[in-house]
This record gives C-alpha cells, structure tokens and sequence, in this order.
C-alpha cells in the first residue's frame, strides 16, 4: 500500500484538529476570556459573583428545569414512536416517520408563535374551541414554563426519534429472538434485552435535547416574556446583557455563558458515562439480520395506530396547519377564514422580495456542506475515540462538544470577535495568505460546522458503541489497512446512523437564525435571516410563508429519499 | 516502528496544514493592493470601490437606497449588513473590540449607541449639507452624527376592539382600568426604541408609570412588529408602537389604527455616522450626502417614516412631522448623555418593574 494512503487516516484526523483548535477553542478561549476579565485586570473568580444576585439563580433554575422537563418529554415520545416505527409493523411506517420527523425541519420559534396562536389565553384558537362547547375560562395557557417545555419538546423529540430508530433498524435479532426461545414475553424481550441495548441512542440523543433545551432561545423569549407570567433563562438573560452593550453588561454576558457551558458540560458528562455502562454490549456482530417486526393483537394495533395518531395530530397538524393558515391570511388581524385568504402572501415573499429564492438556495447548499462536514469529521472523530483512547482524542471530542453547549449567540459572538479582521500570514515578503471570514459565507459554515458537529461526534460514538470490534478485526486479519477496514466494514454498518445524523444537522442549519443574524456577509441572506427580517419587519403571515416552504420542502425531500431509496439495492446487514 | 510513525504523523500535519491553507485567499505583492478601487488608505479621492454599510433600516429602504447609490455614484460597490438595531450593534462593537470594524457607514436606529461611540472617539465628524434642514438638536453638535430619518412612537389600538372615543390618548391612558390586562409594549432590554420610549417616559413620569402600568397586567415583549401583530390578532386591544408598522399594516387591512398621543409622541431619529475606521471615507461621505438629499428622503418616506426635513411631505397617511414636532419630547446632548450614562440602570430598574 502507497505510503500515502497509509498517512490518510492521521492527516484527516489533523486537519480536523486544526480546525478545531482555530474555530472552536480560539473563539470559546475569547468568550472564556471576556469572562476572566481579560485582557487587563484578571479576576479568575469574577464570573462566580454573577451568579450571586437571586434572578440569575433563578434564570439558572428555570433553565435546567426547562431542560430537563423537555428532554423527559421529547424521550417519552421520540423512544415509543421509534419502537413503534421499526419494532412493530405499522402500515406505511416510512411514511409516518417522514412525517413525525417534520418538527425538526421548522425553527422551534416558528412553533411557538403557531402554538402562541393556538393556545394564548386569550385568542388562541383552541381555547377559542373550548369556549365555544361551553368552557367558561381559558382551559390553556402557553405562556411560562410549562409552554416552553411543552413547545420544546414537541420540536425535539425527532431528535430521540431517529437515532432510537437508527440503532433499532440495525440491532441483531438473534439476541431478542433467544430471549422469546427462551421464553420470555415480548415485554419482557422489549424490557430486558432491547432497551439495555438502545440505552446508548437513547442516553446520547437525551443529552442532545437537554444541551439544545439548555441553549434555546427564540422559544423561551417568545413565551416566557409574551404573557403575565415571566420566565427568564440563562439564554435570554445572557442576550439582555449583550444588548445592554457596555463593557461590564458583555463581561457578565460571557460570565453566564461559562456558566451555562458549566452546566451543559457536565450534563453531557452524566449523559456519557450512563452511555459507557452499557459500551461492552455490542449489538452488531455480523451474524444474524433485521429483527422480525413484532406482530400486535388487533386491539393493541389499533391502541398503536390511535397513540401514533394523536401524536402526529397535537405535535404536527395542529400546529403546522396554523401556520399555513396564517400564510394565506390577507389582513392579519382580520379573521382567519377562507374570506381574508390569498396568494398574496407567497407573491410577496417568494417574487417581490428578491432576497428569498437566493437565499434559500444558499441555505439548501451550505446545509448541504455544513451537515455532510459534520457527520464526517463526526464519524472520524468517534471513531478515533474508541480506537484510539487518550488524552488527545478526549481532547478533541471535548472540542467537537463543548460549543454546541454554548448558545448560539455567545458562540457567534465568539467568531466575530475572533475572526472580524483578517487574519494575515505573509510568507516570504510576497505571499499573503489571508483568512478572510466574513468575506462570504464561509464564517456561517464555520458557526454551522462548529455548533453541530456534536450530533455528528454523539450519534455516532453511539452507534460505535454497538458494533463489535469484530468485524473490524476480521477484515484487519484478512489484509485490510486501517483505513480500508473502516471505509469497507465500519462505514457500511454505521449508514442507517450517519444517514439520520445528516439530516439532524442539515435540518436545523437549513434555517438557523440566531447565529445567521449576527454572521452573515453582505449579500449572503440565508433563510433564517429572511425569517428574521420577515418576523420583524413583516407580518406573522410572511414569516409563515417561510415556514410553509420549509415544511413542503422537507416533505418533497422525504418522498424524493424514499423514492431513491425503494430503487437503489438494500444493504444487507 | 516509531520512526514510520514520527514520519507519518510530519506528513500529516504537512498535509493538513496545507489543506487548512486552501481555506485561505492567497495574494501577491503588498497585502491589500487593489482590494479597495479608486481610494487607499483614508480615502480622500473620488468616491469608488467597496462601501459597507451597516444597517437597521427595513429590507424595501435598503433595494431603494442600493439602487440610488449605484445610480448616482457609478463605481461605489454598497454592501449591506442588514439587522436588527441591537444586532448591529452587537456586532459593531464586538468587531471594533476585537480591532476594527470594516463598517465605513452606520445607519440604525438607536441614538444612544451613537453617543457611546463618538465617546470611543469611532466616528469621523461629518455632516452633509442637506442635513442642515433638519432640527438642530437632532444633529449632534460636534458633527459626529446627523439624521438620516424619523421614526415616531405612537399608540396603536385595535379597531374591532375600541372605539376611536375609547382609544387610549396618551401613555397613561394606557393604565386605564378598563384596559387592564389587554396593553402591550416593546422588551426595552430588546428594542432600541422602545428603550427610548422607556427612558423619555421615565423621566417625564418616573417609574411609577411603569409601576401601575404593571399592575395592570402590562405585557412587554419582542418589538414594533411584535406589538402589532398582536394588538392586529386581538390578544392586546392596545399598546405602543413605531408609525410605520401601523401605517404599513393598515394598508394591508389590518384592523389597526394609531393615535398621537396627546402628551407626545416620542420621536426616534434614525442617526447616520461615518465610521472613524472604515476605509473608504470619500465614499461614505459621498453617500452621507445622496442620504440627506432630497432623493434620500423620498426613499425613506417611500418606508413609511418622516425624513428629517420638516419640508418634505409626510409618509402615506400621516400627518406631517410640524404637527407633532413641538409637543414631542425634545433630544438633546445633556440628555444623551444622562440617558447612557443610567443606561445599565434604567434597565434594571425597569427589570424590577415590570418583568418580575
């Protein structure tokens, strides 16, 4: 073998450790810096004192409640619904997976206004419902904590579902199937040998929700400040400091900021060593195949397919049929019915506005780019972790974490205040080369890459964990270099896992706004910053507009997939 | 073994490091040659090459004044940072902490940034003349700023809600006790305007406004948009918000109307500013002048605010600047100053108040 491709795999694994250490620890070493106090007077302790005044104690509170509370719900219902996709034989069960994994297609703050316009006390329309079959008072409320929990993990739990699903479609079925021979019930197989196996997915995909519930915050501003009940989290406090803009305000800023990646840090944390528990089983081995769908009682089916039902009624028709409703609405304000719709609204944003079909073009590409960098550099990462354990690679998939922890506006403050000049190497009197971010898009790739390469790195060790080494040995022993037993054997088994990582990062960048605002370059709107233009400047119908396209859009992609998908040959497992 | 290994790891590094190169744009000769046409250094040629902008104002504002630029001033390349006020903001002052910005021209909406910023010594004095026809005091009197547009804070009712009689006619009206629960305002910790509007209230009627504002159930949240939207949807009956928004929303058909209150409506200019730091400066004044010239304001009238000179007509629907001008609570350099220095206060305070 050419000495080159013996080099790849160390080469690959460098490259992203630069790029790390340039676009990852360089900006979160600024923001940890601001914090200290530097440059100037340096009080290391300076950050703790933040915490000392009781209404940041209780953002700090409501924040890990509101964390918690969504990542209980969002794996309440992310890990039944992908038992019953995969485990049990649902009709059209492609379909309905395509269709609950929608939530995360629409910018969770998208939700909370369908949902605010569902469920405010006042003109929500279900309470609008309620009144109209007798109710006397408003029977919800979404404003406060509850609402935030409720919203969040309505947007999330696509996030438990696919991965769960992931690790279920490739299980062995041999070690259920002993334990049926055995004698055990269904549940008792279900209880006892498939959860301890999808325990890592699980642990892995919750720590995800809970960094994401941690770090949110378009939804917790628009609900927590929106009625008489106020919530402030760590977020929404961090983004009034930095807007309050004086030197002090942005130090506490980035104080709580180190303290939310405190916190976040330590979750994840948590979230991996109940992961390591269960590393020793390893689920594929080579032998053995797809388990056999569970077949249910007609009554229990029936139980299934009403829960499924439901699920996707509450979670997404309601919400996604208010938003297209309030796309066509003409004169906002003026009733929601077929009388006050119109076309106008799609003419508007897709046509007069020329910034639109441009920047969702752009989003399309760099999603494309950003989630493909990710789960690469994710798989790579993962997998040198578990092959190569020590100091560097903990250090590394520190790195890879630690700014999804963060929020998006500290990390993209970071960038900017890293990166806003040039960075300039002159070589040899002559030759400039020149790191020039914000020329173009390149510091949104950046943001992007940077804040989702956790999905990437979490998934997959996940997955990882449940291959057994093997397989990897076997094609070792047959002459197979490192590289090749990876590509060919490691690669191939980890598809289900890299393809639903994908899409998890592809789907949130695709329109990411509270990074896109403050990054983007002249000329390069994306869509979350046309929704945020079109959330603040225009009307809710505009926006909607927005998120209509979006939803269609993952809907056609969904269809085009399982197309491409029924066509192309299986790979056996 | 190791030492395969010591030339493998060489040859990585190598390799990653000339990948991370490719990230790079390479080039030749002295750094910066040619990259900013017609004007080096501090500019004080003809106005050409590459301008930034750094702007609030809203996306239609923005095509108009882009096309202008490019009309009157063949070879000026505008390019637009496009945000929300305290967007700008944030990313201005986080450029220019970290060592400078590539902004040459400011133009948003929160005076208060300006005052703080010509105390940094970042902006470079200079007023066209077409901006003298607008008010002396909304022009700062060291020429560190003048007034590219008016924005006017007015009250915004629900048409389907209340009557033209049972409107709210000044702030304090908003307290009224039948209009309990159903008032909305702007986040000041959010919105620049609104943090104006907060800071001139709270001067004129101290904090207790605010106070009985909140026992009866005042909610404050987002901005202009926010407010609108959800006084137009019924959940408010009223509130506060910028002209524009309810001049634009009216035209659609929203159920919307807004009042000038009678104690005032408060007056937000829209300050421009050349950027000490840009470095196209011929062409930052250049388009300071285009700004302040009478094709200038028609673009901003053409957005549904006033223009500075009190001599052009008003936006489509409201009432000329000269009728509400001398009730409004005047801007002045002292008060700039009082309200920037209070600034962490009032919002504290205003904290405590109303988002407890």
């Amino acid at each position: 073998m050419s000495r080159l491709s013996r080099a790849l795999p160390a080469t690959v694994l460098a490259a992203i450790a630069l790029g790390l250490a340039l676009f990852a620890a360089v900006p979160l070493a600024v923001v940890v810096g601001r914090a200290l106090g530097l440059p100037g007077h340096l009080a290391p302790f300076r950050w703790i004192g933040v915490l000392r005044e009781p209404d940041r104690l209780r953002a700090l509170a409501s924040t890990l409640e509101i964390a918690l509370g969504t990542t209980v719900l969002a794996v309440g219902i992310g890990v039944p619904l992908a038992l019953a996709l995969v485990r049990l034989a649902l009709p059209g069960a492609r379909a309905w997976s395509g269709l609950l994994s929608l939530p995360a297609a629409v910018p969770p703050y998208l939700w909370g206004i369908a949902w605010i316009d569902l469920a405010n006390p006042r003109t929500g329309l279900l309470n609008q419902a309620a009144a109209a079959i007798g109710a006397t008072r408003p029977v919800l409320d979404i404003y406060g904590l509850g609402g935030i929990v409720w919203v969040l993990g309505l947007s999330f739990y696509p996030l438990v579902m696919l991965p769960v699903a992931a690790a279920l479609e490739r299980m062995d079925a041999s070690l259920e199937e002993s334990a049926r021979l055995a004698g055990a019930s269904p549940a008792r197989a279900m209880a006892q040998i498939t959860l301890p196996l999808i325990a890592p997915s699980i642990a892995s995909s919750a720590v995800l929700v809970l960094l994401l519930a941690a770090s949110a915050y378009g939804v917790p501003y628009l609900i927590g400040t929106g009625g008489t009940t106020h919530v402030t989290v760590l977020t929404t406090a961090i983004v009034n400091l930095i807007n309050v803009g004086d030197p002090a305000s942005l130090a506490d800023a980035m104080a709580l900021a180190l303290c939310l990646l405190l916190v976040s840090l330590a979750a994840g944390g948590i979230g991996s060593l109940a992961a390591r528990g269960e590393r020793r089983r390893a689920v594929v081995t080579g032998k053995g195949q797809r388990p056999r769908p569970v077949r249910l009682g007609s009554l229990a089916r029936a139980v299934v397919v009403c829960a499924v039902v439901v699920v996707a009624t509450v979670a997404i028709v309601l919400p996604a049929g208010t938003l297209l409703t309030v796309s066509m609405i003409r004169s906002w304000g003026a009733g929601l019915g077929p009388a006050n719709w119109s076309g106008i609204n799609y003419a508007r944003v897709l046509m007069t506005n020329h910034e639109t079909l441009p920047a969702i073009a752009r989003s399309a590409w760099l999603g494309v780019v950003a989630a493909s960098l990710a789960t690469a550099c994710g798989a790579v990462l993962a997998y040198a972790r578990r092959r190569r354990p020590g100091v560097a690679t903990k250090l590394l998939e520190w790195l890879a974490n630690a700014p999804y922890a963060v929020p998006g506006t500290v990390l993209a403050m970071g960038l900017l205040l890293a990166f806003s000049r040039e960075v300039r190497l002159v070589v040899l009197d002559r030759l400039t080369l020149v790191l020039d971010l914000f020329a173009g898009s390149a510091a949104l790739l950046v943001a992007y890459v940077v804040k989702y390469l956790s999905f990437g790195v979490r998934t997959s060790a996940s997955a990882l964990a449940q291959l057994d080494s093997s397989l990897e040995e076997a094609a070792r022993v047959s002459g197979a270099g490192q590289a090749r037993a990876a590509l060919d054997v490691v690669m191939p088994l980890l598809a289900p896992a890299l393809g639903a990582t994908w899409l998890l990062v592809f789907l949130p960048v695709l329109s990411e706004i509270t990074m896109s605002v403050l990054l983007v370059g002249p000329g390069t709107s994306v869509i979350g910053t046309v929704l945020f233009e079109l959330q603040s400047y225009a009307d809710p119908p505009a926006a909607a507009v927005l998120a209509t396209i979006l939803v269609a859009a993952t809907l056609v992609g969904q269809a085009l997939l399982h197309a491409i998908r029924k066509r192309g040959p299986r790979l056996a497992t | 073994m190791t030492a395969r290994m010591g030339r493998r790891t060489r040859f990585a590094l190598l390799a990653s490091v000339l990948l991370a190169a490719t990230a790079c744009r390479v080039e030749f000769g002295p750094p910066g040659a040619g990259k900013r046409g017609g004007s080096a250094g501090s500019g004080d040629g003809p106005p050409a090459g590459e301008v930034w902008i750094y702007t609030s104002l809203y996306r239609n504002v923005v095509d108009d004044l882009d096309r202008l630029i490019r009309e009157r001033l063949p070879g000026v390349v505008p390019q637009w940072f496009v945000a929300g006020s305290e967007k700008v903001a944030a990313r201005l002052d986080g450029e220019l902490s970290a060592g400078g910005s590539r902004a040459d021209l400011l133009l948003t909406s929160d005076p208060f940034h300006y005052a703080r910023l010509k105390t940094e010594g970042a902006l470079l004095p200079y007023v066209p003349p077409g901006a003298l026809r607008a008010p002396r005091e909304l022009v700062d009197p060291d020429g560190a700023w003048f007034p590219a547009r008016i924005s006017t804070m007015v009250l915004v009712y629900n048409t389907k809600l209340l009557s033209r009689e049972q409107a709210p006619r000044s702030f304090p009206e908003l307290a009224r006790d039948d209009l309990a629960g159903r008032v909305i305002l702007g986040d000041p910790l959010a919105s620049g305007t609104f943090f104006a509007t907060v800071a001139f209230l709270e001067r004129r009627y101290s904090w207790e406004l605010f106070r009985t504002l909140r026992a009866h159930g005042l909610v404050a949240t987002g901005g202009n948009s926010s407010v609108l939207d959800r006084v137009a949807s019924g959940e408010f009956s009223a509130g506060a918000c910028l002209l524009e928004n309810v001049l634009g929303a009216k035209r659609k058909g929203s159920p919307v109307e807004f009042v000038i209150p009678g104690d005032g409506a408060i007056l937000v200019p829209g300050p421009a500013a050349i950027l000490r730091g840009g470095g196209n400066h011929a062409t930052a004044r250049a388009i300071a002048d285009l700004l302040a010239s009478p094709d200038g304001a028609a673009a901003i009238v053409r957005g549904d605010m006033h223009a500075p000179d009190p001599a052009v007509p008003p936006p489509d629907g409201a009432p000329p600047l000269a009728d509400f001008y001398s009730q409004a609570p005047r801007w002045s350099g002292e008060l700039l100053a009082e309200v920037g220095v209070r600034s962490t206060e009032i919002r504290t305070t205003w904290n405590d108040v109303v988002q407890r």
